[in-house]
C-alpha cells in the first residue's frame, strides 16, 4: 500500500488531486479494510494497542501519510486533510469501540475470578436484646406520654408512712394483708407497689394542677411462685386535676389496652377495692388467644384480668393538700410482668428473672 | 370464703343457676376465684348394710362381706378393710360406679368374685378436715338412720355448687352467706325470704359481763341454753357445713358455724357448768400469761391479747380460740352463747402473735358490726330450738359499752355525676340506694342517706358513689378522655438517659438482664468485696438467706446470671444490667444510686473469618463509646490494684470530671472460680448519677490547612504507659499534634527485658498555616528528644 500512495503521490501533479482523489481514496479504503478487520481480530486490549500503535503510532500509517500533507500544493492541502482525517477517524472510531468491549470484556472476566459466597454470615453481626420487660416497660411509657403524662420515679425502699399510711392504709389497716410486706426496720419498707410515688408527687406539686405522670419501677412482696415472684414491675399512673371523672380513667384505659393489644381488643371494669381509690375498678382485657370462646388461657372466663385502678381516694389528696371537693383524680396500676406474658405468650413468670440467654435472646 | 349454692336457695324461691350467680358476684365485685360441682367426683355409690362378713380362704388381709343394698339379692363384694363389722352401714360403689381412684367394676379377687367396692371418705372426694378421726379410718361408717340404696350424693346433698369467693377487705359482711343474698337481689329480681329469730329480753339478774377495756370489745352478748342434747346435727345441716368446708361436730358447735357462715359473726359455746364465777369478765392478759386452746395447745400470752375470763379463770382467747377448760363435750348439759364484737386490730395481732387463724379471727380482723351481735345470737337461738337442741333461756345478757354509729351521708346527684362522668338520674339513684335497703330521706337536692347496720364499709359521699356505679353497672360507664390544662412536669434526664444506653448497649451486642434487688450476704465475700454487707440493708423477713441483703453493688446478681448462663454450656455471654443498688445511711431512707453493669467473657472463637476474642480494651471500648454517646464527659482511667474483685494488673478506676465513677477489668480469677467459670471474663460497673443533659455543642470552624502524618518507632521502658506517652508528646508538640494512633506494640526476645517497642502514627496540623516538611521534621525531633531525655526511650 505505501508503494502505491508514495507511486501516487509522486506521480501526481500540482493542483491536481481533486480530479485524482478517487484514486487515493480507492488506494486508502482498502487500507481502511485491512486496519478494521485487524482491529476486529484483536481479542485482548494488548492486541488492540499493538494495532493502534500501527495505525496510531508515531511511525505509524497516519503519521506516515500526514507527511504528504507538507508535499502537497495548498489547493490540494484541504482535500488530503479530509480524506486522511476520514481515513483516520472511521479506524479511530472502530478501535475505541473495540476497546470499550474488550476492557469490559476484561474486567469482567477480573471480577468473575473474585467472586465470594455471599451467603457466609457478615462479620461481628450480633445485636444485643433488651429485657421482655423492659420492652413493655417502655411501650407504655410512650403510649402515656404522647397523651401528655410525664415519666417520675419514687424510691424502691420506701416509708411505711408512704407506702401504707398515705394511702389510707393506716397500721392494722386489714388491706395490709392484701400485700406481704419485707421490712428493713418497723418504718421502712420495701415498696410493695409503685403507688407511694402518686403521694410524692402530689407532695412536689400541690396546689399545681393537673398532676399527670406515670411511674414505672420495681415493687416487692412475699411472695414466691409459679405466678409470684417476691420482685416485680409495675406502671403506676396518676391524673388529678379538676373534672376529672371515672368514665376518664375508663377512656385512657381503652387506649392503653388497644394500643398494646390492638384495637379489636375489649375492656371490662370490674367493681373491686383498694384502700387508696373508690371507687375501684380490676380492669380486664378480652382474650385474644381463643377471642373470648373461653380457653386454657382466658381459665374459660373470656377475660384476663390485667390492672388495678381507681378514683383517687379523696383522703389520699386531702392528706396531698389538695381539696377534694374541687379536685378529683384517677390512678392505675399496671403489672407489667403480666403484661409482658399476655403480650409474648410466656407462660411461667420465673423464665422472666432466669436470664436464660436463650429467653432473651427471643425479643 | 365458700358458699354453697344449696345454702343460698334457702333465702329464694327460685333455684339458682351457678353460672349466673358467678355472673353477677363478679359484677358487683364479689370476685369468684372458683366455682365447682360436687356431684362429678363420684356416682352410683349408694348406702349399704354389711349383713355378714367371712374369712376369704385364700387371703388373709381379705374378708368376703355379704352386703344388703335394699336389692332382692345380697351383693358379694371382697374387701381388704379393717374397721368394718356385721350390722355397719356403708358407702358401696356398684358395679359400673365411679369414684375417685377410677372405675369400679366386677373382679375376682384371689379367686372369689366381688361385685362393687367399700368406699372410704378419700375415695367420695371429701376433704380429710372434713372427716373425723374415727371417719378418716377406713372405710366411712354411715348414720343407722339411712335407708339401704340411697344415692350417696343424695345423703350428702352433693347436687349442689360451691363458689369460692375472694373477698375485699371492706366487705368483711359478706363473709356472712346472707349478706351475699342481699347483694344477689341488687342485680336479680328475686325475693328474699326473711330468716327467723328467736328474741329474748336483756336481763337484769346477776350474772354479770364486765368489759374491762372498751376500746377492745364494744359488745359482749351471751344467752342461756340448758338442757342440752348433744348429739350429731340432723343430716341436712352437717351437709350444708360440709359443702362449705366446715366439718359437722355436734348440734351445738354446729350451730355457731352455722351462724358464721350465714351472718358473718363469729360465736362460741361455753360449757356453762364449766364457768366458775357465775359472771364473764373481758380484759387483756397479763405477760407470760399462759392459756391452753381448744386444740390443746399452750399458748404464750402477753398484755396485748385479750381474754374471756369467769371471773375465776380465762375461758377464751377472745375472738380467736376457745378454751380447753370449758369446751363443750358429749356429758354438756347447759351451753353460755357468746356474740361479741372486738376490736379488729387488736385480734390481728393476736392471731398474728400466735400464729393462730382460725374462721372466726379471720372475720374478726376484717371488722364486723356491732349490731351483728345480737342478731346472730337470736339468730343461734332460734336454731337451738329448730334442731330440737336445748331450752333456750328467755333473757340474755349483754355488755354494749360502745355503740354502733350508723352514719347518714349527704349527698347530691350532681356529686355523684361529677365523680363517674355520667348523667344518672336521682330518681335512679334514689331506687339504687332503696334496693340496698339504705334509708333515704330528700332535703332540697341533696339526699341523706343512711346505710344497713351491717355495711360498715358506707362512711362517707363516695362510698356512696361507688355503690351506685356498682350497681348501675361498670359495662354502663362511656369511655371519654380527658381534658384540661397542659402537663408542665419536667422529665428527668436520667429516664432518657438510661432508655439512650440500652438502645446503645443492644445495638452494640449486649443483652440486658434483670436480677433481683435482694442477694445473698455471703456474695460480698465470693466477689471478693473487702466491706460486708451493711446491717442497714438487711430485710427483716426475708423469704431466703440468699434473698436478705438490699444489695449494693451489681456484680453479684449479674455474675450469678453469668454462671447460670455457664452452666448450661454459654460461651456468649455479653449481658448487662442497669438497676439501683442502696446504701445505708443515718437518715431514715438509703441511698438508692442507679448503676450500670456490663459483663462479657472471654469467648474466644473460630470464626470462618479468623480467630476472635473478648478482652480488656473490648470492655473499654465499649465503656469510651457508650460515655461520647452519652455525655461530653472525658474519661481517664487510673490503675487500680487492691481489689480482689479485679484482676490486680488489669482493673482501672473510670474517672470523671476527677470523680471515681466506676470500675472496669478483668474479673480476679478467685472470683471466676467461685461461680465456677473457667474461662477469662471482663466487668464494669459504672455509676449513672451525675450523668446531667449535656450542654450543646458548639460548631468548631473546620481546619483550614492540610495535615501532614509521620510515623516513630521507639524502645521505652516496659512500665511506662500510653497516656503518659501521649501526653509527653502533645506537650511538646506545642499542639501540632491533632492525633497520636498507636499501631504496634512489641515485647520479645530481639528487645532489653526491661523494654518494649511502640509504634505511633501522629497527625500534625497547624491551625495558621500549611505545614512544610521542614516544620514537621523540627517538631518531630524534638519530641522524641523529649521522650529520649525523659524516659530513656530509644529510636528503633
Amino acid at each position: 500500500m505505501f508503494e502505491k500512495i508514495k507511486i501516487f503521490f509522486e506521480e501526481l501533479e500540482t493542483d491536481s488531486l481533486e480530479s485524482k482523489k478517487d484514486v487515493l481514496e480507492d488506494i486508502l479504503s482498502l487500507a481502511k479494510e485491512e486496519g478494521l478487520i485487524e482491529i476486529d481480530k484483536g481479542k485482548k486490549v494488548d492486541d488492540l494497542k499493538i494495532v493502534q500503535t500501527k495505525y496510531f503510532g508515531k511511525k505509524g500509517i497516519i503519521s506516515d501519510l500526514m507527511k504528504y500533507m507538507g508535499k502537497v500544493s495548498n489547493k490540494d492541502k484541504p482535500i488530503l486533510g479530509k480524506i486522511i482525517h476520514n481515513f483516520k477517524t472511521t479506524l479511530e472510531d472502530k478501535l475505541n469501540q473495540r476497546f470499550t468491549v474488550l476492557k469490559k470484556t476484561e474486567i469482567n472476566a477480573k471480577l468473575e475470578t473474585e467472586k465470594i459466597d455471599i451467603t457466609l454470615p457478615g462479620t461481628n453481626s450480633q445485636r444485643g436484646h433488651k429485657h421482655p420487660l423492659t420492652l413493655v416497660e417502655e411501650q407504655i411509657k410512650e403510649i402515656f406520654t404522647n397523651i401528655g403524662f410525664t415519666v417520675v420515679e419514687g424510691f424502691e425502699i420506701e416509708e411505711d408512712y408512704y407506702n401504707f399510711e398515705r394511702l389510707n392504709i393506716p397500721k392494722d389497716h386489714p388491706a395490709r394483708e392484701m400485700q406481704d410486706t419485707f421490712y428493713l426496720n418497723e418504718d421502712v419498707v420495701l415498696r410493695t407497689h409503685t403507688s407511694p410515688v402518686q403521694a410524692r408527687i402530689m407532695d412536689k406539686m400541690c396546689p399545681q394542677l393537673p398532676v399527670k405522670i406515670i411511674a414505672p419501677g420495681k415493687v416487692f412482696r412475699r411472695d414466691d411462685d409459679s405466678t409470684h415472684s417476691p420482685m416485680f414491675h409495675q406502671i403506676e399512673g396518676l391524673m388529678v386535676d379538676k373534672n376529672i371523672t371515672f368514665a376518664d380513667l375508663k377512656g385512657v384505659l381503652l387506649h392503653l389496652v388497644k394500643s398494646i393489644f390492638g384495637e379489636e381488643r375489649k375492656i371490662r371494669l370490674r367493681p373491686s377495692y383498694f384502700p387508696f381509690t373508690e371507687p375501684s375498678a380490676e380492669v380486664d382485657v378480652s382474650c385474644g388467644n381463643c377471642n373470648q370462646e373461653g380457653c386454657r388461657v382466658c381459665g374459660y372466663t373470656g377475660w384476663l384480668e390485667i390492672l388495678g385502678s381507681g378514683m383517687v381516694h379523696p383522703s389520699v389528696l386531702e392528706m396531698a393538700g389538695y381539696n377534694s371537693n374541687e379536685v378529683t383524680g384517677f390512678a392505675f396500676g399496671i403489672g407489667i410482668e403480666r403484661i409482658a406474658m399476655l403480650k409474648y405468650g410466656i407462660d411461667d413468670m420465673r423464665l422472666l428473672f432466669d436470664n436464660d440467654l436463650r429467653f432473651l435472646e427471643q425479643f | 370464703m365458700k358458699v354453697s349454692l344449696n345454702w343460698l336457695e334457702q333465702y329464694f324461691n327460685e333455684k339458682l343457676d351457678g353460672f349466673e350467680i358467678e355472673a353477677i358476684l363478679t359484677k358487683l365485685g364479689l370476685e369468684v376465684e372458683n366455682r365447682e360441682k360436687l356431684d362429678l367426683s363420684f356416682s352410683n355409690v349408694v348406702v349399704g348394710k354389711i349383713e355378714s362378713l367371712e374369712k376369704h380362704p385364700n387371703a388373709d388381709k381379705l374378708q368376703i362381706c355379704s352386703i344388703n343394698v335394699g336389692e332382692k339379692e345380697n351383693l358379694q363384694i371382697v374387701t381388704g378393710a379393717l374397721n368394718i363389722y356385721v350390722g355397719m352401714k356403708v358407702p358401696v360403689a356398684l358395679v359400673g360406679s365411679k369414684v375417685v381412684g377410677g372405675n369400679i367394676s366386677e373382679s375376682k379377687l384371689r379367686g372369689i368374685s366381688s361385685y362393687g367396692m367399700l368406699c372410704s371418705g378419700t375415695e367420695l372426694n371429701m376433704d380429710s378436715s372434713l372427716l373425723s378421726d374415727n371417719e378418716k379410718d377406713g372405710i366411712l361408717p354411715l348414720s343407722e338412720d339411712l335407708e339401704l340404696g340411697e344415692d350417696l350424693l343424695d345423703v350428702f346433698s352433693l347436687h349442689d355448687e360451691v363458689l369460692d369467693l375472694g373477698l375485699t377487705p371492706n366487705r368483711a359482711d359478706c363473709y356472712g352467706i346472707y349478706n351475699i343474698a342481699k347483694e344477689i337481689i341488687l342485680k336479680k329480681d328475686y325475693k328474699l325470704k326473711k330468716i327467723e329469730f328467736l328474741k329474748g329480753d336483756l336481763s337484769k339478774e346477776n350474772f354479770k359481763i364486765k368489759i374491762n377495756n372498751e376500746n377492745l370489745c364494744h359488745r359482749y352478748v351471751a344467752r342461756i341454753v340448758k338442757d342440752v342434747n348433744i348429739k350429731p346435727s340432723p343430716l341436712w345441716f352437717a351437709n350444708l357445713l360440709r359443702n362449705v368446708g366446715v366439718r359437722p361436730i355436734n348440734n351445738i358447735v354446729d350451730i355457731t358455724n352455722y351462724v358464721m357462715f350465714e351472718l358473718g359473726q363469729p360465736m362460741h359455746a361455753f360449757d356453762f357448768d364449766k364457768l366458775e364465777g357465775s359472771k364473764i369478765v373481758v380484759e387483756e392478759a397479763y405477760d407470760g400469761e399462759t392459756f391452753i386452746t381448744l386444740d390443746g395447745k399452750e399458748r404464750k400470752l402477753d398484755k396485748d391479747m385479750l381474754l374471756i375470763k369467769d371471773g375465776v379463770k380465762a375461758v377464751a382467747l377472745a375472738g380467736v380460740m376457745g378454751g380447753y377448760n370449758s369446751e363443750v363435750d358429749n356429758n354438756t348439759k347447759n351451753i353460755l352463747f357468746e356474740a361479741a364484737h372486738f376490736n379488729s386490730a387488736s385480734i390481728r395481732r393476736t392471731s398474728r402473735k400466735l400464729g393462730l387463724r382460725s374462721e372466726a379471727s379471720g372475720r374478726f380482723e376484717r371488722g364486723l358490726s356491732e349490731e351483728n351481735a345480737i342478731k346472730a345470737m337470736d339468730r343461734a337461738m332460734y336454731l337451738v330450738e329448730l334442731l330440737g337442741a336445748g331450752k333456750v333461756e328467755k333473757s340474755y345478757f349483754e355488755a354494749y359499752p360502745i355503740k354502733q354509729i350508723i352514719p347518714t351521708i349527704t349527698s347530691t346527684t350532681e356529686k355523684v355525676n361529677a365523680i363517674l362522668g355520667m348523667n344518672i338520674a336521682s330518681e335512679e339513684i334514689i331506687k339504687i340506694y332503696e334496693k340496698l335497703n339504705f334509708n333515704v330521706k330528700i332535703e332540697d337536692d341533696k339526699l341523706l342517706v343512711t346505710p344497713e347496720a351491717h355495711r360498715i364499709d358506707v362512711k362517707s359521699e363516695i362510698d356512696l358513689v361507688e355503690e351506685v356505679v356498682r350497681i348501675y353497672g361498670y359495662e354502663n360507664i362511656p369511655a371519654t378522655l380527658p381534658v384540661g390544662a397542659t402537663n408542665t412536669i419536667k422529665v428527668d434526664y436520667k429516664i432518657k438517659l438510661v432508655e439512650q444506653i440500652k438502645n446503645y448497649l443492644v445495638d452494640n451486642g449486649l443483652n440486658e438482664i434483670v436480677s433481683y434487688s435482694f442477694i445473698d450476704k455471703s456474695s460480698y465475700e465470693k466477689c471478693g468485696y473487702a466491706t460486708l454487707a451493711d446491717e442497714r440493708l438487711k430485710v427483716m423477713n426475708p423469704l431466703s438467706e440468699n434473698q436478705s441483703y438490699m444489695r449494693e453493688k451489681l456484680l453479684p446478681g449479674i455474675i450469678e446470671i453469668a454462671s447460670r448462663n455457664y452452666k448450661r454450656q454459654r460461651r456468649n455471654i455479653p449481658i448487662f444490667e442497669i438497676g439501683r443498688v442502696f446504701k445505708g445511711t443515718v437518715n431514715k431512707l438509703p441511698e438508692e444510686t442507679l448503676k450500670l453493669g456490663i459483663f462479657i467473657l472471654e469467648n474466644e472463637v473460630k470464626e470462618w473469618y479468623g480467630k476472635v476474642k473478648n478482652d480488656f480494651f473490648t470492655l473499654k471500648g465499649i465503656l469510651e463509646k457508650l460515655i461520647s454517646t452519652i455525655s461530653n464527659k472525658e474519661l481517664k482511667f487510673e490503675r487500680l490494684t487492691e481489689l480482689e474483685t479485679l484482676h490486680p494488673g488489669r482493673a482501672a478506676n473510670i474517672i470523671a470530671n476527677n470523680q471515681i465513677i466506676g470500675q472496669i477489668g478483668e474479673i480476679h480469677p478467685n472470683v471466676l472460680s467461685e461461680y465456677d467459670i473457667k474461662e477469662k471474663a471482663f466487668y464494669l460497673e459504672l455509676e449513672l448519677e451525675g450523668f446531667d443533659e449535656p450542654k450543646v455543642k458548639q460548631y468548631k470552624s473546620l481546619p483550614k490547612y492540610p495535615s501532614i502524618e509521620r510515623d516513630m518507632a521507639l524502645i521505652i521502658p516496659k512500665d511506662l504507659n500510653y497516656a503518659k506517652i501521649f501526653k509527653t508528646i502533645s506537650d511538646a508538640s506545642n499542639n501540632m499534634v491533632v492525633k497520636c494512633r498507636i499501631f504496634d506494640i512489641f515485647e520479645g526476645s530481639q528487645i532489653e527485658e526491661d523494654m518494649k517497642s511502640v509504634a505511633f502514627s501522629l497527625t500534625y496540623q497547624d491551625p495558621d498555616k500549611t505545614m512544610i516538611d521542614e516544620d514537621v521534621s523540627t517538631i518531630h525531633n524534638s519530641i522524641i528528644n523529649t521522650l529520649v531525655e525523659r524516659f530513656g526511650a530509644k529510636l528503633r
